[in-house]
Formats: structure tokens, C-alpha cells, sequence
């Protein structure tokens, strides 16, 4: 038990922080760069903590916290397999607060950025929660120790649904073309969209609250090639790969564009899938 | 018992009449504390005594149905009275639609309309008894603060409170009876006053725009009275008796669940549902304490009171189907209409329908969980409804606009108000707080249904970005440090702000306790089985379950966190704002066309106006509920 807890707040945000440094290597790659070493985003995290601590109010410096706190709580539910719409929800807290936080200064580049990633949030929720439907769907539970113990995998039955996870992953990673609120890499940004008055410890805060975000994801990803855990993983970073090309071929895109492409293409995906599903049961 | 019952009724409604009649303002404050006191008081003994079936003896010779008989044919008449001096012909029809068939009926038919048991209460009875006699009644004590504010603001005289106050204090008189009484002509004639009650309230400014919504607010809900009294007869004929114990007993099948289907329709009009969801976006223009009664505790809850009341006797079949989808639509398309409001009352309003929605539609999934948490939504949302209102109405008084825009930075203007605003914002927007606590469970027993499952994701997700915009605004403040006021606030509108909102936190703390000793048994009255229990602080459910203390114990750790890096952090820090070269062009491009620059930057939240336009989608919206509204009677004849 305490070595899962452990695992869940320190081993996943490393590895989060790892898949973040291979994105960039491999990114830097793409574009015929040497890239930094995979550390960097570590050495980054560190650095920040070391700047003088400063945030502009005191919302900001709660915001930061409660998104810090809420994102580490869904990845440690997920390690000890509770309900998947829970954690969903857990996680959903803070991606609220981050915008709260980013609301609560007064510079229009933060105020744009903040109703930016709202519309981040409006396009990847109800795909999430339709993947959970899903995987209830198929194995009777929303409760992941019941999902974990199907003898075949998922995916044969929600292949669909794992398509959207590319679109999920896309928005909440905030890859091109769907970098819209900021970008998952600063790249060549002056100013960084919802993130730009988070600063020095606080702004590392939501770097490593953005790790778990994204382990979480990889573990959701990762439950449906289950119980081949291996192929399960392997999966996952081929999601991650999938990713860094989808950002290196395309541009950032419009809010609207967005918000029609996650309702029609995700949201038909996921609607074909569960349709199917329903009927053959 | 006897007392009691007394109490939570007829004790509001005689407070009612000696202040409309005596106009003295002390006497009155008197009389409005006292009865909160004492009404909240009898709730907390109704459901200390638990579950009752009681039958009133005679008053004097005359038996108490001829009473509500008599009354009933009085409000009638005046409501006819009412739309014949308004000369509004629809309404002379709706109304005479009631009355006459009602007369006949019970006068002409020789129908025996007794019902043994006239007084009924069951949990869910309790529940609603505790919550309009709670959150209705510290209604009551804000109205005091609010509406000596509210005249000197219009400049009202001479002061027509007396009327304002006899009408809310009959006004949760009547729900009480309402949620009690086991006859549906009872329910029929308590149904009736709440509505001549939300018709007087929501005219009470007198104005055109008061007056025209008023006139809308009658309207719809005689629509609502028409199928009501349709219901009372048909279920006469069809299930034969207008006991509501034994309708929902008899299981009626076919064209027996006609009368079922009528009070259906007469609840969505008093919930305000797609397409009869004007009246209540209407109804704002209203003092603010009239919203906050009519969206929380009384008039829309009678409605979804009807529904999860009778929820049983239609359980699993084809018509409660095609209602839970109606309930899922009306979710998603007032959520989806409340992204484009910046009326912080109109986003509120818009948020009450949907959630009504949510409500109806939970309590006609075929399964007993979720009727479970149509309850605790309802529960839920009814306080930090209530809050919210009672919230916005204050900072209307406090700085002139009800424009969420305006709020920007109001934590620093009104820190008390905008603080409680707040948590009236959290606990209606993020787990582990009740409201969102019901959406989880609803979701989870709507899984089974494609089409409701995706009308509930999407709806919940366009939720959460209506309001934590708002909390965002709220919370804005800059790092000059403006001098942040010390607000003033009557003693009359802080007591309800307060306790309303430590009530909204307490009540989620302890869900699993209510969920065990209140809803569990509500529910498993009529339904055999339910799957649903809470534990050691964990809602278990048949699909999954929910722990509550992590989430508790996270955002804990969140605050003390966030403090002890206040109180150590080197200084507050700019926001990063460039931009001074700006002033060196004449025009600026935005989505492609060239535009004067603006003397100073101006930040709005996305509303998409183009899209969500009230007047472009509303048309469209009402098509589909009414089509949806045919299908639920269009299955019973199949």
C-alpha cells in the first residue's frame, strides 16, 4: 500500500517528467536539431524552484496548489484502482483552478489564455468521460480493480474510442493543433498563454501537476491493452509518438475549430463505438 | 403531530394575513423571525417523528376537502378575474379550462373523491418539508434586509412590503401543504396558490417588464393547472381514485398511465423545462429574494417534487424512457445557453433548468440509484441555489449591475459577499461537493443509455465553464494592492448568507449520513432493491464508488499549503502587461479585419454571441422539447 502511494506521487511524475524530455529530444530530431539532454525538463523543474518565490495575488498561489493537489490525488487513485468517472472528476478540480488562478490577474495575456484552456477543457471532458462509459460498457464497472481483472483486452471492443484518446491527448497535452490556450513546449512563445504570470516555484508546481496529468492519461491509454500490460504500455508511448508528429506536421488552429473538430470527429468516434457496443450486448 | 403540522402550514399563511393587514414594520420583523423560528423548529420534530399518515378531523361540521373545494373554486375565480382585467384571452381560456371541468366534477359527478389518509408523509415529503422549511424561511430573513434597501433603491412609496411579505410567508406555507398532502386535488389546490403566488410576487414592481412577466409566469403555468385538472379527472376514470398513495400503488399500464403522463406535463411547466423555460428567466425581474424562493426551495421544486413522487408508478417503462432524455435535453441546451449569458442572474436561471432537467430525467432512469440522486441533487442544489441567488441579488445593491463582467475584482470591493459567493460557486461546480456528487451517480446509472450518456457528458462539461469563469472573475486582484473595502452589510442579509453557505459546505461533509437516513430510506420505500450505500465516507454504488475524504483531505493539504507559501513568499509581483508600442499604430487587425485601437485594452470572457444567440437557438430548442413532449404521450398508445 505505501509503496503504491509512493509509486503513484513520486514514480509517476517521473516518469511524466521523463516521456516530457524523450517529447523534446525526439521533437528537436524531427526538426533537425540536436535537442536537449532528456533530463531537462528535471533540471528546468529544479531551476524554477530555485528563482524567488513571487505570484501576483494570493488566488494564484492557491489555484497552483489545489491544481498541484488534485492532479497527484487522480493519479494516486488510479494506481489504487477506484472508480475511473472519480478520478475524472478529482482531475477535472484542478484544471478548473488552473484557470481560476489564471483568471485572477489582470493581464489580457492570461485572461485570454485562461478562456482559452476552458475551451481546452470543453473539448476534451465529455470525451473522457464517454472512454470511462466505454470501459463500463464492456466490463460492467466504472471501478478500475474491476476492470483490471478482464482476461482480454479492451481494445478489441473499444477500438474507436482508443482513436479518441489521440484527440484527448492532443487537447490536454496541448500539442498542435490544438496548442491553443499555450504550448506544450515553450517553442518559440514570447508570451505562454494560461501559464504566462504563473512564475519561478509556482509556474514548477503546475509543470509537475502537468506530469501527473499526463501519466494519468498514459495509464488510461495503457488500461485497454490490459492484462498484456507491456503491449498496454507500448501503446501509450506510441499515443505520445503520435502526438509529437501530429505537432510537428500541423499548425496551431482556432478555438471554433477546436471545439467542431472534438464534437464531430470525437464525439462521433466515441458515438459509433458505444453504439455498436450497445447493440451487439 | 397535529401541531406540528399546524406549524409548517397554517402558521406561515395566518403570519401572512395579520401582516398584510397590520402595515407595522417592527411587528412585522417580529412576526417574520418568529415564524422562522418556529417553522424550522416543526420540521426538525416532523422528521424527528419520521413517516405519518394522518387524517384531519372536521373543522367545525364542515369536512376539510369541501374547504379546499371551496377555496379551490375562490382562487379560481380570481384568477379569472385576474386575466379578465388583464384582457388576455389565452389566459380567460386556460383559467376557464380549470375551474368549469373541476366544478363539474366534483359537484355534478358523484364522484367519491375521499381520501383516507389526507396527510402523507414518506421521506421524501420529510426532505422536502426540511428543505423549504429551512432554506424558504432564511429567505424570509434576507427578504427583511434586502427589501427596505430594495424600496429606497426604486424609491417606493409608500411602502408596499406588507404585501410582498404576507405573499412569500403563505408562499412556503403552501409548499409544505403541497409536499404533504396525499390527495391530488389537495396537491391540485396548494399547486394553484404557489402559482397565483409567483404571479403576484413576480409583478410586484409594478413595472411594464413586471407586469408582462408576471403575465407569462400565469400563463405557462395554467398550461401546467389545465393538464393537472385533466389528470385529476382522467385518473379518476382510468385508475379510480385521486389517492396518490394508491395511484403509484396500482402500477396503471396503457392508457391508464395517462393521468400520469398529464402531471408530467403540468411538473414541466412548473420546472420551468424546455419549452415552458421562459416564464422563469422572466421571473428575474423580480426582487431578488422572489428568484431565490422560486429557484430553490419552493414553486420550480414542485415540479421535480411531482416527478420523483410519482417516479414509481412508471418505473421501467417506454415513457419514463423518453422522459429521462426530455430531462437530458433540457440539461444540455440550458447549460449550453447559459455559456452565452453574462446576466449573472440569467446564467443562474439558465443553471436551474438544467438542472431541474438533470433532476427529472435521474428520477426516470430505470434504475432506483438514480432516483437516489434525483433526491440528492435536488437536496444539493436547492441550498447553493438559494445561496447564489441570495449572492447575486446582494451585489446587485452593492454595485449596480448584475453583469458578471462587473464583478472583476469584486473580492476587493465586497470581500464578504464575493467570499461567499465563492463557496455558493464551489460547492455547485466541483466534487467533492454534493452537486457534483449527484452528477457523478447520475452518470453512472445513465451509462446504460447511449443517449442520455452523452447529453449528460456534454452537459456537464459546458457546467463547469459558465462557472468557474465567474469564480475566476470574482477572484481577480492585482498586485497594486487597491485598498480592499471593509463592506457594510445588514445583520438581516449576512445571518442567511452565512448560515446558507456553512449549510451548503456541512451538508456535503456529511452526505454519506444523509444519504443513509434520508434518501436510502426515500427510495427504498417503492423500489425493492437499491444499490447504493454510504460508508465510512464513500458513496458505494453498484458500478463504482466515490471516497470523499481524499478529496477532502487534498484540498485540505491545498490551503495549508498555499498559506505557509504566502506567508514566506519574497512579494507580490507584476502581472506581465506590454504593449506600450501599441499606441504607435493608428489600427489593428483582428480575425482579419482592421479595427481602431481601443483607448484602453478591454477583456471579455467568450460568450460566442454569433453562436449561442437566445433568440436564434430558443426556436429550434422548443421544437425538440415539444417533439420529445409528444413522444412521452405518444408511447402510451402504443
Amino acid at each position: 500500500m505505501i509503496l503504491k502511494i509512493l509509486f503513484a506521487l513520486i514514480g509517476m511524475p517521473v516518469i511524466g517528467g521523463l516521456v516530457v524530455g524523450a517529447d523534446r529530444k525526439v521533437t528537436a530530431r524531427l526538426q533537425g536539431r540536436y535537442g536537449p539532454p532528456l533530463l531537462q525538463p528535471f533540471y528546468d523543474v529544479i531551476k524554477l524552484f530555485l528563482k524567488e518565490r513571487m505570484s501576483v495575488n494570493e488566488f494564484q498561489v492557491l489555484s497552483v496548489f489545489i491544481y498541484l493537489a488534485s492532479s497527484a490525488l487522480s493519479v494516486l487513485l488510479l494506481v489504487l484502482r477506484s472508480d475511473l468517472l472519480m478520478i475524472i472528476f478529482v482531475m477535472s478540480i484542478g484544471a478548473a483552478f488552473l484557470v481560476v488562478g489564471a483568471m485572477s490577474v489582470r493581464s489580457p495575456y492570461s485572461q485570454v489564455g485562461a478562456q482559452r484552456e476552458l475551451m481546452q477543457m470543453l473539448s476534451y471532458e465529455p470525451l473522457l468521460i464517454l472512454i470511462t462509459v466505454g470501459m463500463y460498457l464492456v466490463t460492467g464497472s466504472f471501478k478500475v480493480s474491476k476492470i483490471m481483472m478482464r482476461t482480454t483486452p479492451m481494445i478489441a471492443e473499444l477500438p474507436l474510442l482508443f482513436l479518441v484518446m489521440i484527440i484527448i491527448m492532443g487537447i490536454k497535452m496541448r500539442k498542435s493543433p490544438f496548442d491553443i490556450s499555450a504550448s506544450e513546449h515553450a517553442h518559440q512563445e514570447i508570451v505562454r498563454g494560461v501559464l504566462t504570470d504563473y512564475s519561478g516555484p509556482y509556474l514548477a508546481m503546475t509543470e509537475i501537476a502537468h506530469w501527473y496529468d499526463l501519466t494519468l492519461l498514459l495509464g488510461i491509454a495503457a488500461l485497454f491493452f490490459y492484462p498484456y500490460t507491456v503491449w498496454g504500455v507500448v501503446s501509450a508511448l506510441g499515443l505520445v509518438l503520435i502526438e509529437i508528429l501530429i505537432d510537428n506536421v500541423t499548425a496551431r488552429l482556432t478555438v471554433k475549430w477546436m471545439l467542431s473538430y472534438s464534437y464531430m470527429v470525437g464525439v462521433l468516434l466515441a458515438a459509433v463505438n458505444i453504439g455498436i457496443l450497445y447493440f451487439i450486448r | 403531530m397535529q401541531f406540528e403540522l399546524f406549524i409548517a402550514i397554517l402558521l406561515p399563511i395566518i403570519s401572512g394575513i395579520i401582516v398584510y393587514v397590520i402595515k407595522n414594520e417592527k411587528l412585522r420583523n417580529f412576526l417574520v423571525i418568529m415564524s422562522t423560528v418556529l417553522v424550522m423548529l416543526s420540521s426538525v420534530l416532523i422528521l424527528h417523528h419520521g413517516n405519518f399518515a394522518l387524517d384531519m378531523e372536521e373543522l367545525g361540521s364542515i369536512p376539510w376537502d369541501r374547504i379546499i373545494e371551496i377555496l379551490d373554486l375562490a382562487l379560481g375565480l380570481y384568477v379569472l378575474y385576474i386575466s379578465i382585467s388583464i384582457k388576455n384571452v389565452t389566459l380567460i381560456l386556460l383559467t376557464v379550462a380549470q375551474v368549469i371541468p373541476l366544478f363539474i366534477f366534483e359537484d355534478f359527478m358523484g364522484a367519491n373523491l375521499e381520501v383516507s389518509e389526507i396527510l402523507y408523509a414518506d421521506h421524501l415529503s420529510l426532505i422536502m418539508n426540511i428543505i423549504i422549511s429551512f432554506v424558504g424561511t432564511l429567505i424570509w430573513i434576507f427578504a427583511i434586509g434586502y427589501m427596505k434597501d430594495d424600496e429606497q433603491h426604486k424609491k417606493i412609496f409608500p411602502s408596499r412590503q406588507n404585501r410582498f411579505f404576507a405573499i412569500i410567508l403563505i408562499f412556503i406555507g403552501a409548499m409544505n401543504a403541497l409536499v404533504l398532502s396525499n390527495s391530488l386535488i389537495w396537491v391540485y389546490f396548494f399547486w394553484e396558490v404557489t402559482t397565483l403566488s409567483s404571479y403576484l410576487l413576480i409583478g410586484h414592481d409594478g413595472t411594464e417588464e413586471a407586469k408582462e412577466s408576471a403575465v407569462r409566469a400565469l400563463l405557462l403555468n395554467s398550461i401546467g393547472g389545465v393538464a393537472f385538472v385533466a389528470a385529476i379527472i382522467t385518473s379518476y376514470y382510468q385508475i379510480g381514485t385521486v389517492d396518490i398513495q394508491r395511484i403509484i400503488a396500482s402500477k396503471p399500464e396503457g392508457l391508464a398511465l395517462l393521468p400520469i403522463a398529464l402531471l408530467c406535463l403540468a411538473a414541466f411547466t412548473k420546472s420551468a423545462q424546455i419549452p415552458f423555460h421562459k416564464w422563469l428567466l422572466g421571473a428575474m425581474v423580480a426582487p431578488t429574494p422572489v428568484s431565490a424562493l422560486l429557484h430553490s426551495s419552493t414553486m420550480v421544486k414542485a415540479g421535480v417534487y411531482l416527478i420523483i413522487r410519482l417516479a414509481p408508478s412508471f418505473y421501467g417503462t417506454r415513457m419514463a424512457y423518453v422522459i429521462s432524455i426530455f430531462g437530458g435535453f433540457t440539461f444540455v441546451a440550458a447549460s449550453l445557453m447559459a455559456i452565452g449569458q453574462s446576466n449573472g442572474k440569467k446564467i443562474l436561471a439558465y443553471s436551474t433548468i438544467s438542472n431541474l432537467g438533470l433532476i427529472i430525467s435521474a428520477a426516470c432512469i430505470d434504475n432506483p440509484t438514480a432516483v437516489a440522486a434525483a433526491i440528492m441533487l435536488m437536496i444539493f442544489h436547492a441550498v447553493s441555489k438559494a445561496l447564489l441567488f441570495l449572492c447575486v441579488g446582494t451585489i446587485e445593491h452593492g454595485i449596480g449591475s448584475r453583469d458578471i463582467e462587473d464583478m472583476r475584482g469584486l473580492i476587493n470591493r465586497m470581500p464578504f459577499t464575493a467570499t461567499i459567493t465563492v463557496v455558493g460557486l464551489v460547492t455547485m461546480l466541483l466534487p467533492p461537493f454534493g452537486v457534483l456528487l449527484s452528477k457523478w451517480l447520475v452518470l453512472e446509472t445513465a451509462a446504460k443509455n447511449p443517449v442520455l450518456v452523452f447529453m449528460i457528458a456534454i452537459g456537464s462539461a459546458l457546467t463547469v465553464v459558465y462557472y468557474t469563469r465567474w469564480l475566476g472573475l470574482l477572484l481577480s486582484r492585482s498586485s497594486a494592492r487597491e485598498d480592499i473595502k471593509h463592506e457594510e452589510i445588514s445583520v438581516y442579509i449576512k445571518t442567511p448568507l452565512i448560515t446558507l453557505s456553512v449549510a451548503a459546505v456541512t451538508i456535503s461533509v456529511l452526505i454519506t449520513f444523509i444519504l443513509n437516513k434520508l434518501i436510502v430510506p426515500a427510495v427504498t420505500q417503492y423500489y425493492s432493491v437499491l444499490g447504493l450505500i454510504g460508508m465510512e465516507g464513500t458513496i458505494k454504488g453498484t458500478y463504482g464508488a466515490f471516497s470523499l475524504w481524499p478529496v477532502f483531505l487534498a484540498l485540505i493539504l491545498a490551503f495549508i499549503g498555499g498559506y505557509f507559501a504566502l506567508k514566506s513568499q519574497s512579494g507580490y509581483a507584476q502581472p506581465y502587461m506590454p504593449g506600450e508600442t501599441a499606441k504607435d499604430y493608428k489600427v489593428i487587425k483582428i480575425n482579419g479585419k482592421e479595427d481602431a485601437i481601443p483607448e484602453k485594452p478591454k477583456i471579455r470572457n467568450y460568450y460566442f454571441g454569433d453562436v449561442l444567440s437566445e433568440n436564434k437557438l430558443t426556436p429550434w430548442l422548443k421544437l425538440i422539447a415539444i417533439a420529445l413532449i409528444a413522444c412521452t404521450f405518444g408511447v402510451i398508445l402504443l
